[in-house]
C-alpha cells in the first residue's frame, strides 16, 4: 500500500514537472492574449500609427537609376554564345529591355516563357530583350545558363556578369527585374514584367504597356512598378 | 517480493500517467496553424500584440533564403516567446499552395502565428505589405508600442540572423519608452 502511494506521488510529481516545463509555452500564449483588452481600447489611435508606419515605407528609396537617367553602360559581358556583349552592340534597337533573371529562382523561371513570347511579339517593332544574370550560386553560372536557355528556347541574349557590376549599376533587386531603355538609352520604365507570378492570373501587363506607349512616342502611364521575386545575392564588395 | 507488490499498482498508474499526459498534450507532434490574411488583417494582428515585441517574417516556399532563415524565426519564438516576443510568419506563396505551406510549417515545428497572403504571387502582395524592393525574405521588428523599429532584408543584402537576434534582445530589454521612433 505504501509503495503504491509513493508511486502515485512520484507520478503526480513527474506530471506536474512536465506541465510546468514542457507545456509552459501554452500558458505563455494565453498570457500573451491578455494585452488584447488594453490594446482594444487604444486600437483606433494605434491603428492610425500602424497605417502611418506602412505608408512611410512607400516613400521611394534611392536606387541605382531613376526614370530619365542615362542608362549605365556595360562592356564585355560574356553571353551564352561565349561572345562578349556591350550596350553599344545594340545601338540599332529602338527599345532595349534589360531583364535581370537567373536559373534558380522559381519566380524568374515562371517568366521565361513570357519573355520568349515578348521577344517574339516585339522583334519586328525594334525591341531587343537582353537577359542578364548576376547571381553566383553554382546553378546560376554560365554553363547551366546555356542549358536553361536551350531548353526554354531563349530568343534573346543571356549574359553573365560574375562581378555583379551591372546589377549594382542598375540596382537590380530581385529576379525578375526589368529596365526599359529608350532610343536615347535613357531609363523609361523599371520594375515588374506584369502583376502575377502565375501566367494565367495576369491582369496588368506592365512591361508590354510600357513598350507600347514608348513605341507610340508616349511615356508609359506607369513608368515604375514594384518588382517581385527572389532577391539577388550581392556579395560583399 | 517487493517487486511483485510494485507491479500491480504500477500498471494502473502508468495508465493514469498516460491519460494525464495526453490531456495536457505534452506528447505527440505540436500542431501548427495557418490562416489567410491581407494587409488590413495583419495590421489588426499587430494591434492585438500591443505590449509585446513583434517579429514579422515575410517568406515563401519558393524563396530559398527564406526557407533557410525560417528555422531561425521559429527558434526565436521558442526561446523568447515567454519573454514577450510574438513571432508572426506571413507566406507569400499562392493561396492554392496552402497545403505545401502547411507541410513545411509542420516540418519546421512552426508553433508561431502563421499566415498566408490572400493576394497570390504578384505585385499586389508586395504592394499591400509594402515589401521594400520586392525582395524576400523581409523581416520586421515592432516594439511594444507597435512602432516599426527595424526592417531586415531590404536591398539584396543577405539577412544576418545574429543581427536580428541583437535587435530582438535590445527591444526585449527596453522598458515602455518613447525613445527611438520608427526608422
Amino acid at each position: 500500500m505504501a509503495h503504491a502511494i509513493k508511486t502515485v506521488v512520484a507520478v503526480a510529481a513527474l506530471a506536474a514537472l512536465m506541465v510546468s516545463s514542457g507545456c509552459g509555452r501554452r500558458q505563455a500564449e494565453h498570457r500573451g492574449a491578455l494585452p488584447t483588452k488594453e490594446a482594444k481600447q487604444e486600437t483606433p489611435k494605434e491603428t492610425e500609427k500602424q497605417a502611418t508606419d506602412v505608408r512611410s515605407l512607400a516613400a521611394p528609396k534611392k536606387s541605382g537609376v531613376a526614370i530619365g537617367d542615362v542608362a549605365p553602360d556595360f562592356n564585355g559581358l560574356v553571353g551564352i554564345d561565349d561572345a562578349k556583349h556591350s550596350l553599344a552592340d545594340y545601338k540599332d534597337a529602338k527599345l532595349l529591355v534589360l531583364a535581370f533573371i537567373c536559373n534558380h529562382c522559381p519566380v524568374a523561371e515562371a517568366y521565361e516563357d513570357r519573355l520568349v513570347a515578348l521577344q517574339k511579339d516585339y522583334q519586328s517593332k525594334g525591341v531587343q530583350l537582353i537577359a542578364v544574370n548576376v547571381n553566383n550560386v553554382p546553378e546560376d553560372r554560365l554553363d547551366p545558363m546555356k542549358v536553361r536557355a536551350k531548353k526554354k528556347g531563349f530568343n534573346f541574349p543571356y549574359l553573365y556578369d560574375a562581378t555583379q557590376k551591372i546589377g549594382h549599376d542598375y540596382d537590380a533587386k530581385v529576379t525578375p527585374h526589368v529596365f526599359v531603355l529608350d532610343k536615347d538609352r535613357k531609363v523609361a520604365y523599371m520594375g515588374a514584367i506584369d502583376d502575377s507570378g502565375k501566367a494565367n492570373k495576369v491582369k496588368k501587363e506592365y512591361l508590354r504597356d510600357a513598350l507600347d506607349a514608348l513605341l507610340e512616342g508616349r511615356q508609359p502611364t506607369e513608368p515604375v512598378t514594384r518588382q517581385f521575386g527572389c532577391s539577388i545575392k550581392y556579395e560583399l564588395r | 517480493m517487493q517487486n511483485h507488490r510494485f507491479l500491480a499498482p504500477k500498471r494502473s498508474l502508468l495508465v493514469i500517467l498516460a491519460v494525464i499526459l495526453s490531456t495536457i498534450g505534452c506528447t505527440g507532434k505540436p500542431s501548427t496553424t495557418i490562416a489567410e490574411i491581407d494587409a488590413a488583417g495583419l495590421n489588426r494582428v499587430l494591434g492585438q500584440h500591443r505590449g509585446q515585441i513583434v517579429l514579422v517574417d515575410f517568406w515563401a516556399t519558393w524563396c530559398r533564403p527564406c526557407v533557410a532563415l525560417f528555422p531561425h524565426a521559429v527558434a526565436l519564438h521558442h526561446e523568447f516567446g515567454q519573454q514577450g516576443l510574438a513571432v508572426i510568419t506571413v507566406s507569400l506563396d499562392d493561396v492554392d499552395q496552402i497545403g505545401l505551406v502547411q507541410k513545411f510549417l509542420l516540418r519546421q515545428n512552426a508553433t508561431t502565428e502563421n499566415f498566408i497572403a490572400t493576394y497570390g504571387i504578384g505585385s499586389a502582395a508586395f504592394e499591400a505589405f509594402q515589401i521594400v524592393d520586392g525582395a524576400l525574405p523581409c523581416v520586421r521588428l515592432y516594439d511594444r508600442q507597435g512602432n516599426l523599429r527595424r526592417t531586415f532584408g531590404a536591398g539584396g543584402k543577405p539577412i544576418q540572423p545574429d543581427e536580428i537576434d541583437r535587435a530582438v534582445a535590445e527591444l526585449l530589454t527596453q522598458e515602455n519608452s518613447e525613445e527611438g521612433l520608427a526608422n
